[in-house]
């Protein structure tokens, strides 16, 4: 299961503008991590998408808790600065 | 070099370490959010609006890494499968290998894959919540429920595992969105209608639009189609536990999705269907007594929050007794001098 929500009081009902925006983002994303090195991306996705922690990454990949959390930097580190510099097209 | 690139060399440096630290600091927030590492953040994001900057960039990368799943990518699954299986086998004990071996079979038979959610949305008691799915989709999950949606490239897909969702589906007739309740598949393209599963009995209502329903086939590959109901606005069908269909459409009782509201109606229906909304919703344990009890049929409605007046009213109308358990269970009793 990749992710629970059980939901809390605070959640407020998000607008579907908003939704739709974001998807636009996440498929210029997706282009970038689909450009990184396989182990990067597992690693990142490990991590983003399944809420594991870098031991847990560590673990099911035969690394090391740093060597995981190594991979996640270097893959959020290519995706922020790509998702900026996109971001800053007119 | 020249002064001028010498000092955009250092400015370029100077941005470059600033990135490699909010980057380091959104890691270790992932990890852990106690008091100190927070202090640290707190008093670093102050000293320069370039830091707040670059840690608000990289912490919305990571956000919205985490809100992929909604695009459904197969292919990645796949990836991190294949990578992690071969991993870890080696350094698995016997028993772990024997789970494996049992996942193995199930990801050959394509099922365990093809089941697995994007995102899971479960209620508590007393507790409803409203939810914007990636496609424009809205559903409304009322108390003590539980479903799960995965979306992939032709197909909108969501498994109600427990109690009564309210779907408002965005049209998309290359993508059709189904439900799956137990044993009810029901099908749409774009329209309004709540699901409610009550163990294996299921019953869909619909406010606007068209909804097909079916039992779903026992074994899909060999594939003898259960006939489908259609349903249009205004009208309502159930799959009883073990029935071969749905029963014929039938107008509801009240509009499909009213719950919403907070108020309850209910029109010859059996003591028993109403206990299990008044569980759902309130804070208080209620049981039935005896099933004597749950058969009787009435025509009332309450409000979430009023159990106690409802109650009462309850006790009035219908040959029944009220008294606490020990434990502060309300439990219903059919009245020993009734008729």
């Amino acid at each position: 299961m990749k992710s629970v929500a059980v939901l809390k009081e605070s959640d407020r009902e998000i607008d579907a503008l908003d939704v739709l925006s974001s998807r636009d983002e996440l498929e210029r994303l997706a282009a970038i991590i689909d450009t990184l090195k396989p182990k990067q991306r597992v690693a990142l996705l490990l991590h983003r998408l399944d809420g594991l922690s870098f031991a847990e990454i560590g673990r099911r990949m035969g690394i090391s808790p740093s060597g995981a959390r190594l991979l996640v930097k270097e893959a959020v580190a290519i995706c922020a600065r790509r998702m900026k510099r996109q971001g800053d097209r007119p | 070099m020249t002064i001028l690139s010498f000092l955009r060399a250092r400015e370029a440096r100077r941005e470059q370490a600033i990135e490699d630290e909010a980057l380091e600091r959104a890691l270790d927030l992932s990890e852990r959010r106690d008091p100190q590492t927070l202090a640290e953040y707190d008093t670093w994001r102050e000293a320069d609006p370039d830091h707040a900057a670059a840690f608000d960039h990289v912490s919305t990368v990571m956000e919205s890494s985490a809100r992929l799943g909604a695009l459904g990518r197969d292919d990645w699954r796949a990836e991190i499968d294949a990578f992690t299986d071969g991993k870890r086998r080696r350094r698995m004990p016997y028993p772990a290998m024997a789970a494996a071996a049992c996942l193995l079979v199930a990801v050959s038979l394509g099922w365990w894959i093809a089941q697995r959610p994007d995102a899971v949305y479960a209620t508590t008691t007393g507790q409803t919540r409203t939810v914007a799915l990636t496609d424009g989709s809205r559903l409304a999950v009322g108390a003590q429920s539980n479903v799960e949606v995965r979306f992939a490239r032709g197909t909108r897909r969501a498994m109600l595992k427990s109690g009564e969702v309210f779907f408002n589906v965005a049209h998309d007739a290359g993508r059709p969105f189904t439900v799956l309740a137990g044993d009810a598949e029901i099908r749409v393209t774009g329209t309004k209608f709540d699901v409610r599963r009550r163990g294996d009995s299921v019953r869909v209502s619909v406010l606007e639009g068209r909804v097909e329903v079916r039992r779903k086939a026992s074994l899909p590959l060999i594939g003898t189609e259960s006939p489908k109901v259609v349903l249009t606005a205004g009208l309502q069908s159930s799959l009883a536990p073990g029935a071969e269909t749905f029963s014929p459409p039938q107008s509801g009782a009240v509009q499909a999705g009213d719950w919403r509201t907070g108020r309850f109606f209910y029109r010859d229906t059996p003591l028993s269907e109403i206990v299990w909304d008044l569980k759902r919703y309130s804070k208080t344990p209620i049981t039935l007594g005896d099933t004597h009890a749950g058969n009787l049929k009435v025509t009332t409605s309450f409000r979430v929050g009023e159990t106690d007046a409802f109650l009462d009213n309850l006790t009035t109308i219908l040959p029944l007794t009220e008294h606490r358990a020990a434990d502060g269970t309300i439990v219903l009793e059919t009245s020993l001098n009734a008729p």
